[in-house]
């Protein structure tokens, strides 16, 4: 078991620099933070944006160095927040994620020990290879942003943040998520391997900054900032028409032959917000149905079960199966 | 939950398809309207059709009333529904034994069994649980069109069959679709094939003008053998929808046979119908050349002797007389029957046109043609009973010969003879009931004659059997070309001054053809292209030889044609006669009543030459007449009716021409056709507001990309899909870019219709760069060089 704090990023002191500079600037600025981190995976950290604009939480399905855990910490730097890192195992309790209270001798009191996921951004590393006593204890701080220990309820970071990694290749001594728990994602993305030119500038990077603290990126945006900005994603206009378009496409997955457990309520709302965040992120003040399509591989391949390329090719049906709305809604 | 719900939720194998159920219901809904109007068309009595729709829709309602919360997830019928189904699929036949046994009225058979398989198709369409009943109802709506339209004769019937047809075609497209999409989800869609589409349209609209042309009266429904016959059921049924029905109007003549006629009147006892002469002669005028007298020695016979002489010299005078083929015209004279309306001599059912024998004639002096040596077929004459129909049969043409039998029904009318109209190679002949073979005899020049009546009597159905011989046995048979002692008499030529010439002729036409009937066909074909037919250019009076005024002048009337024709093959050693009679003609069938019409003015002459044993083949030597049919191979008939359409089409030429051109044009060139007709379309509307604007721009792009081929599937968005088509290096690009946004502005923003992101003039000054950008042409060259595979095709 290691559960890791970054101390150094602990608290939310305010920012010179991010908390007046303009929003989108500011997302900008985290986008290539990103990029500098993760090289060559543009629509990669596109979609984190996405996710994290959104509100959602991310679960990696990948291979081992393929630069999960540097995006997570990159990500966590750039928004100023506090990062927690949980390497999860299978003798990983429940306690050590959320917290516990631990009898203090000296004051004869029990206190409170906060467990990682009070920070802004926990990375729960190889989530699958915790038992599913533990990987439940994530269920209430996703969907409530809370937590309750012995009782009492307590707040999480308004801007909580969950980074989940999982090794697709490795089964013995893994729990696959259960269903409940993969719809608490909004997204579930794959790295991949970068292309040669991106492999060569990023061992040039690497070479000038290896493991010094300058290689981290500068905090850009503030916590008060990004909730700002998650309330405006949220405002983000969908017109009835492609309201409709998504709920039709919500309905196919759910009459599809090939989906066992079709795209659930929950899901459908997270895949709004994310289409959303993408409209927001390209300057679009309406989403449109390329936003929804666009997001749909992300969002729907966490939810319907299977490996993610026949996932993708089922997705592919059901988002055929829909004409896209080419008149416009009544007003 | 159920199971039928449960399997619904998650897509299974037996899940229907409600899209399916919707267009099989359409389908057998537009099956109903085929019926419908295809009874409405042959219905004389409307009250029955009417009677039929109101049941109709009412029993319609009452199901789907009983049935309005069924739905299809539920695996059984609930038990009302199933007996109201049952009800409304034995509706037509309850309601016909109401109608039978109140007010003695009803319809066929086949009509009540039709209307029960609508009310199936319509039930199982409405209320189908499985696919496999949804095929049914499809296949069950299919039979019903098909018969619809084959049994009804009215125009009408096409339009609802045509879209039975288009919408039946789209839905086995949609399957068919579907089931691909389901292999390959990724870029299958569904689209109407473009270039065949558009050839179906040029082509449909080359039929409607041909037909509009060319009128559906005659050649589309008259040609030979395709038209549907009646009267050869040997069932009679009060409630038939049609045929000849004259079953019951003829007397019984069960004790008597010779009284046989219509029950009503006995007409036929005194007649004023018009003989063959009387015709002839209104036709063709007078004779010019009266026959010289022949004298004869007489010779004094006892009291006995005379009796049998006299009764020789009545059988005689009917086959005594001739024909003059020099004829000089005279006003008609009206003979038409009193107290009948029609004109008609005859009615002929049955595959028409066709010729109708009623005298023939062999001997020829230059002038007239009479009966001269001819002796009656030595053919015995055989009742036999077919059925419950006596049939009088004879004269078997060599079997190898005989490809097909046609069928004819001869109803007398106004004509006067005691010859029956015969179709060439007659092989067998009946009349309801007359089952006596001492009613029928032979006339000495080989016509079949009634015995016993001085005519056959008025309203008389005759049903008539004849031999198609194939051509190619007949081109096969080598016909004798000398002389031999039987057709001595069918090969004299008359001693005039054109033999010679008219010898040399014959000689020049079949040069180089092989003895037989290739010959035959030669001379004949080289009379009907060479010479021109005119009712008006007869021979002079008193010309003694007509073949020689024919020759000169190279016109004249068909029996002219006929004249000659028949001579210059004797010339060259066929044996011919001369016939007369009618030309059944196509252009008077009359569709409805399923029958032609034979008038004074169908009167025609025509020759036949000997093939073998008493085997008459007809032959047509006038323009304008069709040739007796004859049986052909499939490569004979393609090589003639592709002949018939190119005369068809050379007679018209200038609008044949014209249409052709147009349609090449529009096959050639219709995308830009298109193209410039939805620009039409589009510069109209940028008329309007800004958004309008937007609209119709995306719209031209979208016709221009399904032109180009590379129309949008159903689940891309406009912009996504038109900008990867669009110029992206050009000076137009960052507009085009901004129109694709405006695009999604106009579909998806909310609140557009106020504020617009651009002025609303540069909005539309965007538009037309974008048009200007994203032509055509553009798009067809870049949809080429994203697919090598097209480019190189």
């Amino acid at each position: 078991m290691t559960v890791t704090h970054d101390g150094e990023t602990t608290g939310s002191p305010p920012l010179k620099h991010a908390t007046c500079i303009d929003g989108r600037q500011a997302i900008e600025t985290v986008r290539r933070a990103l990029n500098r981190a993760l090289v060559g995976k543009q629509e990669v950290t596109e979609l984190v944006l996405a996710c994290l604009l959104a509100r959602g939480h991310l679960l990696f399905d990948d291979l081992p160095g393929l630069g999960k855990t540097t995006l997570a910490k990159a990500l966590a730097h750039a928004v100023h927040g506090r990062f927690a890192w949980v390497q999860c195992t299978p003798d990983l309790l429940p306690g050590d994620i959320t917290g516990f209270n631990i009898f203090n001798q000296k004051v004869r009191e029990f206190e409170f020990l906060p467990g990682p996921v009070f920070s802004d951004v926990l990375l729960a590393d190889e989530i699958n290879r915790a038992t599913p006593r533990t990987q439940s204890a994530l269920f209430e701080a996703m969907a409530e942003r809370q937590v309750t220990i012995d009782g009492t309820s307590r707040e999480l970071s308004p801007t909580f943040f969950v980074i989940a990694t999982q090794n697709p290749v490795e089964s013995h001594g893994a729990y696959p998520l259960p269903e409940a728990q993969l719809d608490r994602f909004a997204m579930k993305l794959r790295i991949g391997y970068p292309d040669r030119a991106s492999e060569l500038e990023m061992l040039a990077t690497q070479k000038a900054c290896d493991h010094s603290r300058d290689g981290r990126p500068a905090a850009v945006i503030g916590l008060a900032t990004l909730m700002g900005l998650q309330d405006e994603v949220g405002s983000v206009a969908v017109a009835d028409n492609v309201r409709e378009y998504l709920v039709d496409l919500g309905r196919v997955t759910r009459a599809h032959r090939a989906v066992q457990l079709g795209l659930s309520p929950r899901g459908l709302l997270i895949w709004q917000r994310v289409a959303q965040a993408r409209a927001w992120l390209l300057g679009r003040h309406f989403v449109t149905p390329d936003d929804i399509q666009e997001v749909a591989v992300p969002v729907l391949s966490v939810r319907l079960v299977g490996d993610f390329d026949s996932a993708e090719r089922m997705i592919a049906e059901i988002l055929g199966a829909v004409p896209v709305p080419v008149v416009a809604s009544a007003r | 939950m159920t199971a039928a719900q449960f399997t619904e939720s998650f897509g299974g194998e037996s899940r229907f398809d409600q899209d399916r159920r919707g267009s099989c219901l359409i389908l057998a809904i537009l099956a109903a309207a085929t019926i419908h109007v295809a009874r409405a068309w042959d219905n004389d009595q409307l009250w029955k059709y009417v009677a039929d729709a109101v049941t109709t829709v009412a029993g319609a309602a009452a199901l789907f009333w009983i049935g309005r919360r069924d739905t299809p997830a539920e695996r059984r019928l609930p038990t009302n529904l199933a007996a109201a189904l049952l009800g409304f699929l034995v509706l037509p036949v309850i309601m016909e034994v109401v109608l039978r046994s109140l007010i003695a009225q009803g319809d066929a058979v086949e009509v009540v069994l039709l209307i029960c398989l609508r009310n199936a198709a319509l039930g199982t369409a409405a209320f189908a649980r499985r696919r496999a009943q949804a095929r049914g109802s499809c296949i069950f709506s299919g039979f019903l069109t098909l018969f619809a339209v084959s049994i009804s004769d009215g125009r009408a019937v096409y339009v609802p069959a045509s879209m039975f047809a288009a919408v039946g075609l789209w839905s086995l497209m949609g399957a068919y679709w579907d089931r691909l999409q389901a292999k390959s989800a990724v870029e299958s869609r569904r689209q109407l094939p473009l270039k065949v589409g558009v050839l179906g349209a040029v082509c449909t609209v080359l039929a409607v003008a041909g037909a509009l042309l060319a009128g559906t009266q005659h050649e589309l429904f008259a040609l030979p053998g395709f038209m549907p016959t009646s009267g050869g059921q040997h069932g009679s049924d009060p409630y038939a929808r049609q045929g000849i029905g004259d079953g019951d109007m003829l007397a019984a003549a069960k004790e008597q046979a010779m009284t046989f006629g219509p029950v009503d009147s006995e007409q036929f006892l005194e007649s004023q119908m018009p003989s063959l002469y009387d015709m002839l002669d209104d036709r063709y005028g007078e004779p010019t050349v009266k026959p010289k007298k022949k004298l004869q020695r007489a010779v004094a016979l006892s009291g006995k002797d005379a009796v049998s002489r006299l009764q020789n010299a009545s059988a005689s005078k009917r086959s005594g007389r001739e024909f003059a083929a020099a004829r000089r015209k005279s006003g008609n004279r009206s003979s038409k029957l009193k107290g009948t309306e029609s004109d008609a001599l005859i009615y002929v059912l049955g595959p028409v046109p066709v010729h109708l024998a009623l005298e023939t004639y062999d001997g020829f002096d230059g002038a007239i043609w009479i009966h001269e040596a001819a002796s009656p077929p030595q053919t015995r004459l055989e009742m036999n009973t077919k059925g419950e129909q006596p049939w009088l049969e004879f004269r078997a043409s060599p079997a190898e010969w005989v490809l097909a039998h046609e069928r004819h029904a001869v109803k007398i009318i106004n004509l006067k003879s005691d010859h029956y109209p015969s179709p060439p190679l007659l092989t067998a002949i009946s009349i309801d009931r007359v089952n006596r073979a001492d009613m029928f005899g032979w006339s000495k020049d080989g016509v079949l004659e009634i015995e016993g009546q001085e005519s056959i009597p008025q309203f008389t159905v005759v049903h008539l059997v004849n031999n198609v011989l194939g051509l190619k046995a007949v081109r096969a048979h080598a016909i004798p070309a000398s002389a031999s002692a039987q057709n001595e008499a069918f090969l004299k030529v008359p001693e005039v001054a054109s033999v010679e010439a008219a010898k040399r002729l014959a000689d020049l036409w079949t040069r180089d053809v092989p003895q037989g009937w290739r010959q035959v066909e030669s001379i004949v074909e080289r009379l009907r292209s060479d010479f021109i037919r005119d009712d008006a250019a007869t021979a002079a009076g008193g010309c003694a030889d007509v073949v020689g005024h024919f020759l000169n002048e190279r016109r004249g009337p068909d029996y002219l044609f006929a004249t000659t024709a028949a001579v210059l093959l004797r010339l060259r050693g066929y044996p011919t006669r001369l016939v007369t009679g009618f030309y059944a003609d196509a252009r008077r069938y009359d569709r409805r009543a399923g029958q032609a019409a034979v008038v004074k003015e169908d009167t025609h002459v025509w020759l036949e030459v000997a093939l073998g044993q008493e085997t008459w083949i007809p032959v047509e030597p006038s323009p304008g007449y069709e040739p007796p049919r004859m049986v052909l191979t499939w490569s004979e008939s393609a090589w003639m009716l592709g002949a018939r359409a190119l005369t068809w089409a050379a007679a018209r030429w200038p609008f044949v021409s014209a249409l052709f051109g147009l349609a090449a044009f529009a096959v050639w060139k219709w995308q830009p056709v298109l193209d410039a007709l939805a620009w039409l379309v589009w510069r109209a509307a940028l008329c309007g507001g800004p958004r309008r604007a937007v609209l119709a721009t995306m719209r031209l792009l979208e016709c221009r990309a399904w032109l180009a081929g590379c129309a949008r599937p159903q689940h891309r968005t406009v912009s996504a899909w038109h900008g990867r088509w669009l110029p992206a290096e050009s000076a137009a690009a960052e507009t085009v870019r901004q129109v694709m946004a405006l695009f999604d502005w106009v579909l998806y923003a909310p609140h557009a219709g106020d504020e617009t992101p651009v002025p609303a003039i540069k909005m539309k000054q965007m538009c037309r760069t974008a048009v200007r950008a994203a032509s055509l042409r553009t798009m067809r060259t870049r949809r080429l060089g994203a697919s090598p595979a097209k480019a190189r095709c």
